[in-house]
């Protein structure tokens, strides 16, 4: 094969190995913790997108104090139990600019229980009115959805036609909801309000359980979807204004709630990384520096011999370039498969910051990726730069003089 | 008719800590194609001033450099570049050939910066290298590299790049600097051969005296002019043929 500028760049950076691998070790680390941050934090936003956008509700209304737990059960499936009365559903059905209204009863399961690790998230919905759950479901049995049915979040260990039993009443898996990163659809159960309320009957009857609270004409929270045009925070001042021992929070609200979250926790990463790029491209800059002043003679013959000064500039930037490019692969391998290998640990210590994450979708992985390439380049062709510019100045002449 | 290369009141001034060295004083000089001319003197006599000046290496301080008439210092950067690539073959001292290239790549790498591209020209190029390598009793060592050679391969080896290119000027700055006799000898032959068979104009800068029968032409420089003592007995060596 015939050389080109771009194999004489290649085959430059063989010459030196020690300062190629300083290179693309650092920049390396610095593109990995960029890609894994970057799919932490996309994953976490999508995950918001993704399972917010399923809630299908504008307003969330629950008992008032109870904020921070509806937050924790919505983001991460903590389990959690309040409850109010189920006529205010009617009340707020009345209101002018409500579409529909859907209550729900949230229960957390008996520790113990069969095939549960844990507490599992169960949660009573109503057929007839439910806007929040049938939607998404991603598999499900043929037949309709029977009175003893449950619907499943994606990170539950059931499949379709397994049977379950809480608090005594047994259930059988009828769907499944896909994967959405959101807690309260991943991790909770999902069955007839009315199956909730004999399961509070039951906790009642058998004394070897710790009771659950009596049910009977109870919700734990209403989900409100407003009509095309309404106006959130007039409907929220009605809502409120008719019941005070009432709290109404927008899927908005958790959203930003949980962005700001995840802004708190990475923005020191984030600092960091940006000061790691900045102080690799000033590595870069110092090691070409080096280079250059080192490669003064091959440079002069090189140009002696017909090289012009964009050949010598581009020569110099492509050397960079490769090792940026493969600092960048380097770099996403290893920032992917320490995302992968602490994914656990990592998605743990989010929920305990009411932080929902899945991994996003492969195209946004790819612009990820993409990016963080691009990201490498600009790292290597602002560190190279100026001893390229440098290097062009090179006068082929000296080549000569110093016997060359 | 103007010569093929021309020197007129060629004058190169440096500025070497706060002093002003005069390193060419107003050289004219006139070489015709085909010659073969060995540029001799002391260290500092400014030859290879003079030389890189007429390599479109070193911009004169005044003055002009005729090739075939054109002024190349006329030229802007890009168009002094492709004169250097097309017209002249270069040849320096030791350590030109680049360490992580093969004796072929090394050979051809002239060619990257001319206009040939493609597979077509690419093929073109390497049987033209293997070519002048097998004249240069060098086509075993094509894949070696130069860290594998000895100083006299590495100068036949840097001589095939000089003229990859089909220049019509050799500039060569101690192309038999740092070898030994015997090695010297075949260089200086090599340099005979390529000025007889190859119809190059050859301009040699050296210190040995080995040149003296076998240019065509000796300049000696002292102090930045040409010096020219007829009644010199050298004089009678200057008048040297080139013996085929």
């Amino acid at each position: 094969m015939i050389v080109s500028l771009f194999r004489l760049a290649y085959q430059n950076l063989q010459v030196k190995h020690l300062r190629f691998y300083i290179i693309l070790i650092s920049v390396s680390i610095v593109i990995g913790a960029l890609f894994a941050s970057s799919l932490l934090i996309s994953g976490i936003h999508h995950s918001l997108d993704k399972g917010l956008s399923k809630l299908g509700a504008d307003l969330l209304v629950i008992p008032k104090d109870s904020l921070v737990n509806m937050k924790s059960a919505l983001l991460t499936g903590e389990p959690s139990a309040f409850y109010m009365d189920a006529g205010v559903l009617e009340k707020i059905r009345a209101l002018k600019g409500v579409k529909r209204v859907s209550g729900q009863i949230f229960l957390t399961s008996a520790t113990g229980e069969c095939c549960v690790l844990g507490n599992s998230f169960l949660i009573g919905f109503d057929p007839s009115d439910d806007f929040t759950v049938m939607p998404w479901v991603d598999k499900k049995a043929e037949n309709s959805f029977p009175a003893d049915g449950a619907i499943i979040g994606a990170m539950t260990p059931w499949e379709i036609g397994d049977n379950v039993k809480f608090y005594g009443i047994p259930l059988t898996v009828w769907g499944k909801l896909e994967r959405t990163g959101i807690g309260l659809y991943d991790n909770a159960i999902f069955f007839n309000i009315q199956k909730a309320r004999e399961m509070s009957e039951y906790s009642q009857s058998d004394k070897s359980i710790k009771p659950l609270a009596s049910l009977k004409g109870k919700i734990s929270g209403g989900l409100v979807q407003l009509e095309v045009g309404a106006k959130i925070p007039f409907i929220t001042f009605s809502i409120l204004k008719e019941n005070p021992d009432l709290k109404a929070i927008t899927t908005g609200n958790i959203a930003t709630s949980a962005r700001q979250t995840t802004v708190a926790v990475f923005s020191g990463i984030i600092a960091l990384i940006v000061i790691l790029v900045f102080s690799n491209v000033l590595m870069i800059n110092a090691i070409y520096s080096a280079v250059v002043n080192e490669r003064k003679r091959e440079l002069g013959i090189i140009r002696a011999i017909g090289a012009t000064k964009l050949h010598i500039f581009k020569l110099i930037i492509y050397e960079a370039l490769l090792t940026s490019v493969m600092s960048g692969f380097l770099g996403m391998a290893i920032g992917g498969a320490l995302l992968k290998i602490f994914q656990r640990s990592i998605v743990f210590y989010l929920r305990l910051l009411n932080i929902p994450f899945m991994l996003p979708p492969i195209e946004v992985m790819g612009s990820m990726a993409g990016a963080a390439i691009l990201v490498a380049l600009l790292m290597g062709i602002s560190g190279s730069a100026y001893p390229a510019l440098i290097a062009v100045k090179i006068d082929p002449h000296e080549t000569m003089k110093q016997g060359l | 008719m103007s010569e093929f290369i021309e020197t007129k009141r060629l004058k190169k001034i440096y500025h070497v800590g706060g002093q002003k060295v005069e390193a060419l004083q107003g050289v004219d000089l006139a070489i015709p194609r085909g010659d073969f001319v060995v540029f001799m003197g002391h260290s500092g006599s400014g030859k290879t001033t003079l030389v890189s000046t007429i390599g479109g290496l070193t911009r004169p301080t005044e003055g002009s450099v005729l090739i075939e008439g054109k002024d190349i210092w006329k030229l802007n950067d890009k168009e002094l570049s492709h004169f250097r690539n097309r017209k002249i073959g270069f040849m320096f001292q030791s350590f030109s050939l680049l360490p992580t290239l093969n004796v072929l790549n090394n050979v051809v790498m002239p060619a990257i910066f001319g206009n040939s591209s493609g597979k077509q020209a690419s093929d073109a190029l390497k049987s033209k290298a293997i070519l002048l390598l097998s004249d240069l009793d060098m086509k075993k060592k094509a894949y070696s590299f130069p860290s594998e050679l000895s100083g006299g391969e590495q100068r036949r080896v840097a001589i095939a790049r000089a003229l990859i290119n089909d220049p019509e000027i050799i500039l060569a700055d101690e192309p038999t600097g740092e070898l030994d006799i015997r090695t010297e000898q075949e260089v200086i032959d090599i340099f005979c051969h390529i000025n007889n068979s190859y119809q190059k104009t050859l301009i040699v800068v050296s210190h040995s005296l080995t040149w003296l029968d076998k240019a065509k032409t000796i300049i000696v420089m002292k102090e930045g002019i040409i010096f020219k003592d007829l009644a010199d007995p050298v004089e009678a060596i200057m008048e040297g043929v080139c013996k085929p």
